[in-house]
């Protein structure tokens, strides 16, 4: 059976709800970040899925463009969470609680 | 063969994403994503853009998860908790991976979406870093450079945040 | 071979663009050699001031023009242009606030205001951006250094866990815009707006019910992305948490400054990507308005009742920008001429008396240490000007006609009111009462400052003269604007003048 542009869409669509789901259930920072790019890849897969289809590279560009987005958010985010890490000792989404008493 | 690739790499992409979800550990979740990743170029290969599924592994597999790799070893130890008692989230997660096997084996009878496969007929080069080098610094150009600017601004921002505790050499 | 370069003429459009990187690297390279100065804070921020001057004086010289530049990234029009303008405004205020505030290091100011100018660089780009690469790209240069800033209060636990906060729910929120965004380059074939905005208006007429469904998810998971920058229910959870925890210099720049560019992408994805004006839909298609006009009477609802309760005014005020963006979401529903003349016309008086709100809290806060509605008692015996500015800007933010705010909301108003639709009356009915609630709790501070005397007795809170000139620079306009607003409309009808 021939693998058209549907396929990849489906497959996409599961991934991204992989990672959705592992945001809203998993509570350890890290992981919460690594779902992000979990979905953020699901999204790459669509555009290039699409490229393939229409034949246009733009597809391709914004990918490119995402890498280096993903890579400079990653970074941000894990800067912030040594920032943190450095005065708590736990990544744990629900210790962060200062800001909820 | 683009099948194949298909098969083999969503299937990596897909269990590699519910295995990182499910892990206890967020080393074994890093390892977990980076099979995910892997399957990701495989299907970018398989989509004609090999460009794409060079640079997937170069920056994703290898650079990105390498600095989380880093943080978790940093972080590592009495500092993470493994998360007891966390609910049974894996079931619902686990059973999009069958749903989705079978959504994708039987997507040609999904109502209403005629699946053919691909359109055989590519431009010449398509997908080859030429062609997207000449998007980039052609149609693209603005966007290429105000990547520029985001990558500054991450490496300032990683700077001015770990220079907290200690005075940086030249302040 | 090289690429055909014709076009990237446009270059003396983004000038002002151009200036603020200049800017950027200006400041970073004082930064560095200034690093033994003792001067070093005061001639930072004096190019800072001088750049985004100079941005400014470059917006005043750039032709409005509708015509799209650089192959359809951008487009210069007057809407773009005047949003330009309202978020320098705001950078030149967020800069000296910054400069004012002990929250920041002084030998962490450059990297503050390298940040701040960067950040100003990504809301005048999204404001004028017309692909979808370069909204996305624009918005992460918005969120990117938003988020380091928010975590800019040194020593602080809060500052840090509210910028974690951000920064997660941030990078989730920009994956389902990528995924939504993933969608619509799919479905139209192309990432330019206008061209994405034809495709969607013929699937929604012709596709079947598939690519019907696919449009609606696609633009629904877009909208999660502007509504978490704008704060909009449901995403706006991060807001109170990273307003109480960011440094008040930022919060005042945060919940003006980003906002405004916000809107201003959302509407420009909105009416420019599906066809403006939008009327109430048509036969199959998705009735858009209506979803905004639900999500901004929830936006409002929720932030004026939870508003409420808070006790720490920097939450309150969070609740209170919520609202706002509620407002400013109905007229986004709406899509009228009027309607965006009015959101236009919201943006440079919300700039004026948010800001100077915060402006109060943080002069009050160094003063007192306190950051509570107790904070505040007695602060009209203590210290008459800033409590009798702190009224201003609390009954301009209520909307009580003298004042700027008036005008602002009976724009938005009367452009829910123009539809003549049953449903957009709800909406301004929703607004109104609203707008009674938030009357309560902007009270609460004024009655504070003015009827309740401090628990103990303390000694008058002093106000440095910069952060006093600041002050009625940005009340005088809140008190003139409310009688005398032609002049301003005079600007937004010029800036709308040109066919978008």
């Amino acid at each position: 059976m021939e693998v058209g542009l549907t396929h990849y869409l489906l497959l996409a669509a599961a991934v991204f709800l992989v990672g959705m789901v592992g945001f809203i259930v998993r509570r350890n920072t890290l992981i919460m970040l690594m779902c992000v790019e979990l979905m953020l890849s699901a999204a790459n897969l669509v555009f290039v899925a699409f490229s393939r289809e229409l034949g246009d590279e733009a597809g391709h560009v914004f990918v490119l463009m995402n890498f280096a987005v993903a890579a400079a958010e990653v970074a941000i985010g894990l800067a912030i969470l040594m920032e943190i890490f450095r005065r708590r000792r736990s990544v744990d989404a629900d210790d962060l609680n200062t800001l909820m008493e | 063969m683009e099948g194949f690739l298909f098969y083999l790499g969503g299937a990596m992409m897909l269990l590699g994403g519910v295995a990182m979800v499910a892990s206890r550990s967020a080393v074994s979740a890093a390892c977990w994503l980076v099979l995910s990743f892997l399957g990701s170029a495989a299907l970018f290969a398989a989509l004609q853009a090999p460009f794409l599924a060079v640079l997937q592994i170069l920056v994703y597999a290898g650079a990105i998860m390498v600095l989380f790799l880093f943080v978790i070893m940093m972080l590592e130890g009495p500092v993470m908790p493994a998360e007891a008692g966390r609910p049974k989230f894996w079931i619902p997660a686990g059973a999009l991976v069958p749903a989705a096997i079978i959504l994708v084996a039987t997507a040609r009878w999904v109502p209403g979406a005629g699946l053919p496969g691909f359109p055989g007929d590519l431009p010449p080069g398509f997908g080859q870093p030429v062609r997207v080098a000449q998007l980039l610094l052609g149609e693209y150009l603005l966007a290429f450079e105000l990547i520029s600017i985001v990558l500054v601004v991450a490496i300032i921002g990683a700077l001015a945040l770990g220079s907290n505790e200690r005075t940086l050499p030249w302040k | 071979m090289l690429p055909d370069l014709a076009g990237l003429r446009g270059g003396a459009a983004i000038l002002p663009e151009l200036v603020l990187t200049g800017t950027v690297f200006a400041v970073l390279v004082l930064d560095l050699a200034l690093r033994r100065s003792a001067r070093r804070g005061r001639v930072l921020l004096l190019v800072t001031c001088l750049g985004l001057a100079a941005a400014a004086t470059a917006i005043a010289g750039v032709s409005a023009g509708a015509q799209p530049l650089f192959y359809g990234m951008l487009v210069a029009d007057g809407f773009a242009l005047f949003v330009k303008g309202v978020v320098i405004a705001a950078a030149v205020v967020g800069a000296i606030l910054a400069a004012l505030s002990p929250e920041i290091r002084r030998d962490q100011l450059g990297e503050y205001l390298i940040l701040l100018v960067c950040l100003t660089l990504g809301m005048c780009l999204l404001a004028g951006a017309r692909n979808l690469l370069m909204l996305y790209l624009a918005l992460e240069l918005v969120s990117l250094p938003s988020y380091i800033l928010a975590g800019f209060r040194h020593g602080d636990r809060r500052s840090s866990e509210a910028a974690l906060k951000y920064v997660v729910f941030g990078a989730a929120a920009s994956g389902l815009m990528l995924f939504g965004f993933s969608l619509l380059y799919g479905l139209a074939g192309t990432l330019d707006l206008p061209g994405i905005g034809a495709a969607v208006v013929a699937r929604g007429l012709q596709g079947g019910l598939d690519a019907q469904l696919l449009v609606v998810v696609a633009v629904l998971l877009s909208l999660a992305g502007f509504a978490y920058k704008v704060a909009a229910v449901p995403f706006h959870m991060w807001c109170p948490d990273v307003y109480e925890g960011a440094p008040t210099p930022f919060v005042a720049f945060l919940s003006v400054a980003p906002k405004a560019a916000g809107f201003a992408a959302l509407l420009r994805f909105f009416l420019s990507g599906f066809g403006a004006p939008l009327g109430f839909p048509a036969p199959g298609e998705f009735p858009w308005p209506f979803v905004l006009g639900v999500l901004a009477m929830a936006t409002m609802t929720v932030g004026n009742l939870a508003a409420i309760t808070q006790d720490n005014v920097k939450r309150l005020l969070a609740y209170s920008s919520i609202a706002h963006a509620g407002y400013l979401l109905m007229a986004v529903a709406v899509g009228s001429p009027l309607a965006i003349r009015g959101v236009l016309l919201y943006l440079p008086i919300y700039l004026l008396m948010n800001m100077g709100a915060f402006l109060v809290v943080m002069a009050v806060h160094d003063a007192t240490g306190s950051e509570t509605v107790d904070g505040f008692r007695g602060l009209g015996a203590r210290a008459p000007y800033l409590a009798v500015v702190m009224a201003v800007f609390l009954f301009s933010l209520t909307g009580i006609p003298p004042l700027a705010g008036f005008i602002g909301k009976f724009f938005l108003f009367a452009a829910a009111l123009q539809t003549k639709s049953m449903f957009f009356y709800a909406v301004a009915v929703v607004g109104v009462v609203n707008s009674v609630i938030s009357l309560y709790y902007y009270a609460r501070i004024v009655r504070a400052c003015f009827l309740e005397k401090p628990a103990d007795a303390q000694a008058p809170v002093r106000v440095g003269s910069p952060a006093a000139a600041l002050l009625g620079a940005l009340a005088v306009p809140t008190l003139v604007l409310g009688i005398w607003w032609g002049p301003l409309l005079g600007v937004v009808e010029k800036a709308l003048l040109l066919p978008r």
